[in-house]
């Protein structure tokens, strides 16, 4: 069972990611910020995918994706954006900090399943 | 004028409020669709042990067995019930052989006696000289006597067993006849009850079928209604920006034209 990081400080977007990916046959992993998220990609190697949101406290989702990319804490590990955001800008600060896809929410639970099985696939 | 932190109170009350609110209801959900999901395996189990019922096993199996059993059972009483008429036959064969036995014994008899009679007479005759033969006539005339009781118990014995014989052969008539009645009747029940079982079964299924199809549909409205659920997060994103709006901090900001619209995808 592939383990996925779900990031977002809103407790029922977690839910709502968590419901859908889980009920794909994805195990889930939270963390409410940022900060949080860097902390657990560091310490659980086991993790195949990450879905972050973009505006959160502590530390946004790009800050979490530069912390991932400059310190080198899990190369290769695809993460995708789940935002309210659908500005092309952020998207492609979101991209050049390593992200592999986004997504604006409120999102469709069949797409994102699609899209998180097709990022952890190989 | 309401000051700004009072607005922001009120704001993150009402997010909170909300926030509670949807993630109970989005747990209810949660478990209408888990509990869907097994009651939709059961009902997809328990339709594929009904519908192979009827070849595999069960209910259907253990009445043709069954019956099976029971052919086998009336095959056998038959065969039995025929060797059973076999062995009358001939033993009425031997019985009526029996009494033209006795019949020829008797004739045999009436010859000895004669026999005995004159050979007392001419031992009679012989006077002193034939008193030896005169004891054997009288042996020879009680010897024939003897064997004509014995003969009569024969033939007495012979004509019982000749006269039961019609009766055993009606018993053993009737038995045949009860056994193909029986046959008649229990291939006629037989067949109802595979029939009775036949659209029990069927009832079943497309009872279980459309309870299936019932259960698909609370699936699909539960998970309809959970993804419904979405417009917390945006919705309190939305408020969170009036406390800054009201103090002038920040200006209502609506979407660009180049913007992302909501529910797309793009993987890079």
């Amino acid at each position: 069972m592939k383990r996925i990081l779900v990031v977002d400080d809103s407790a029922t977007v977690r839910q709502q990611v968590g419901l859908a990916l889980g009920q794909a046959g994805f195990e889930i992993v939270e963390a409410e910020n940022g900060a949080d998220g860097a902390d657990a990609i560091a310490r659980d190697a086991t993790i195949a995918a990450v879905v972050c949101d973009v505006n959160m406290p502590k530390m946004n989702g790009i800050e979490m994706l530069q912390k991932v990319k400059s310190e080198a804490l899990r190369p290769g590990l695809p993460v995708l954006m789940l935002t309210t955001e659908g500005n092309p800008k952020l998207i492609e600060q979101a991209k050049a900090a390593g992200a592999k896809g986004w997504i604006v929410k409120p999102f469709k639970a069949e797409l994102l399943v699609a899209a998180v099985k097709k990022l952890t696939a190989s | 004028m309401i000051e700004v932190p009072v607005i922001q109170d009120i704001v993150e009350r009402a997010i909170s409020t909300t926030e509670q609110a949807v993630l109970e209801v989005g747990d209810c959900l949660s478990r209408i669709v888990a509990d869907s999901r097994e009651n939709n395996e059961s009902l997809k189990l328990i339709f594929e042990r009904v519908d192979s019922g009827a070849s595999n096993n069960g209910i259907g199996d253990a009445l043709r067995s069954q019956e099976e059993s029971t052919r086998g059972f009336l095959g056998v009483l038959e065969r039995n019930v025929a060797d059973h008429d076999a062995d009358l036959h001939s033993m009425r064969g031997e019985v009526e052989e029996i009494l033209t036995a006795g019949k020829s014994v008797r004739d045999i008899l009436i010859g000895s006696r004669l026999l005995a009679i004159n050979a007392q007479i001419e031992a009679s005759r012989l006077g002193e000289q034939g008193k030896a033969f005169a004891v054997i006539a009288a042996e020879m005339g009680e010897l024939s006597r003897s064997v004509a009781k014995i003969n009569e118990t024969i033939e007495t014995l012979a004509s019982r067993i000749n006269h039961a014989m019609p009766k055993l052969e009606a018993a053993s008539h009737a038995l045949v006849e009860s056994s193909s009645q029986f046959e008649v009747v229990f291939s006629e029940r037989s067949e109802s009850v595979n029939n009775a079982a036949d659209a029990l079964r069927e009832f079943i299924a497309s009872q279980l079928d459309q309870s299936r199809h019932r259960s698909e549909r609370v699936l699909q409205t539960s998970q309809r209604a959970l993804s419904n659920l979405q417009f917390q997060d945006p919705v309190a994103q939305s408020l969170r920006t009036i406390p800054a709006i009201v103090s002038g901090e920040k200006s209502e900001q609506s979407a660009g034209s180049d913007d992302v619209t909501a529910g797309e995808i793009m993987l890079f």
